[in-house]
């Protein structure tokens, strides 16, 4: 359905839709991670080139942002959260978003295979498949194990990164990968369950929806366990030294307070969830502050 | 007139027609940024290249 802010359908679409098609926020932490990911690598990479590559990364991810938001329009125009979007809110026409995501995706691998190499973008193509197929279009709407394992494509960034400086894929990479992929269920967990109802509105079998929020609390908190282990793994391991060593530690600590809070609590009735969207927030900086100490970590050592 | 939805334009109301323009002129100059800002990349990452394949 047309709102009466695209009424006329003559009227093209503005680019500060074609930029939201793109999720900017999500784009951060993805660029962030990618970022991370290139200066822990070993093999120093010439500016001009890292910076293509992490503009490689945000295309990418952009383009899997664009791609996600055509096919999940109908989905979108339900849930309050996402009906502002330029496709729900009809200020685009839903071809020219499937137009743009595609030729995004395209341009970004191309320009990754031309600026750096084969390995950053053999992995930059499979995250991007791995986003529109195996998430969006095969399990959001079928299996509340969706964001498990979906959780992986927003994991490829660090991996994407540290291919583009060395050409190739070593265990710190690897647990970085870990590391976000089971970082991603206790984050969009802890969200559904101050968005339950959005998300049941719509039919998303969200874990909360479909398993109900004493199973998704549980679940929280089992997560967090191999997260942890994943983000402390790196130190005892060599790969990195003690600032990352500590800051993980740290962090992973009142991650698991945190966690543990939500998974042993119930909703009371006119609950606010703020122990849910304090989760939520923290899980954000989690990340920002393991990778961002992992490259000071580099730096100091 | 060249555009595909002649048509439509034709009968629209002038502070219609401008809002179009006005979009296809933003959308135009946005492009004519980003194309202009991939020149300079493509220059610069050819430099580097060269640079790098000669100190390799």
């Amino acid at each position: 359905m047309m709102s009466a802010a695209n009424a006329n359908p003559a009227l093209p679409a503005d680019w500060r839709d074609f930029l939201a098609l793109t999720k900017p926020r999500v784009m951060t932490l993805v660029v962030f991670t990618g970022l991370c990911g290139m200066l822990a690598a070993p093999v120093p990479i010439h500016p001009v080139l890292g910076f293509t590559a992490i503009l490689c990364i945000a295309l990418g991810a952009g383009a899997a942002g664009a791609l996600n938001q055509w096919y999940e329009a109908d989905l979108d125009a339900k849930m309050k959260r996402t009906q502002g979007r330029p496709l729900p809110a009809g200020r685009m026409e839903r071809q020219s978003a499937l137009h743009f995501g595609v030729w995004l995706a395209a341009f970004s691998l191309f320009l990754m295979y031309v600026a750096i190499n084969w390995v950053a973008t053999l992995i930059l193509a499979v995250s991007i498949l791995f986003y529109v197929f195996v998430y969006t279009i095969w399990l959001k709407r079928r299996t509340p194990q969706n964001i498990v394992i979906g959780g992986a494509a927003g994991a490829f960034p660090p991996l994407i990164g540290w291919a583009a400086a060395t050409g190739d894929v070593a265990t710190l990479p690897l647990l970085l990968f870990a590391l976000i992929f089971l970082w991603t269920p206790p984050h969009f967990w802890a969200l559904a369950l101050f968005v339950k109802t959005d998300y049941a509105n719509a039919g998303v079998p969200m874990l909360p929806v479909v398993a109900g929020e004493r199973t998704t609390r549980i679940q929280i908190g089992l997560y967090t366990l191999p997260m942890i282990a994943a983000a402390a793994a790196p130190w005892p391991l060599g790969l990195t030294g003690m600032v990352y060593g500590l800051t993980a530690a740290l962090m992973s600590g009142i991650f698991l307070a945190m966690a543990v809070q939500v998974a042993t609590r119930r909703t009371a009735p006119e609950d606010g969830m703020i122990p849910e969207k304090r989760l939520f927030k923290f899980s954000i900086l989690y990340l920002f502050v393991l990778f961002g100490a992992l490259v000071i970590d580099r730096w100091v050592g | 007139m060249n555009d595909p939805r002649g048509e439509d334009v034709i009968h629209m109301p002038a502070s219609e027609l401008e809002l179009i323009r006005a979009r296809q002129r933003a959308r135009a100059r946005v492009m004519a940024l980003l194309l202009g800002a991939f020149v300079v990349l493509v220059f610069a990452i050819s430099i580097v290249k060269m640079k790098l394949g000669h100190s390799g």
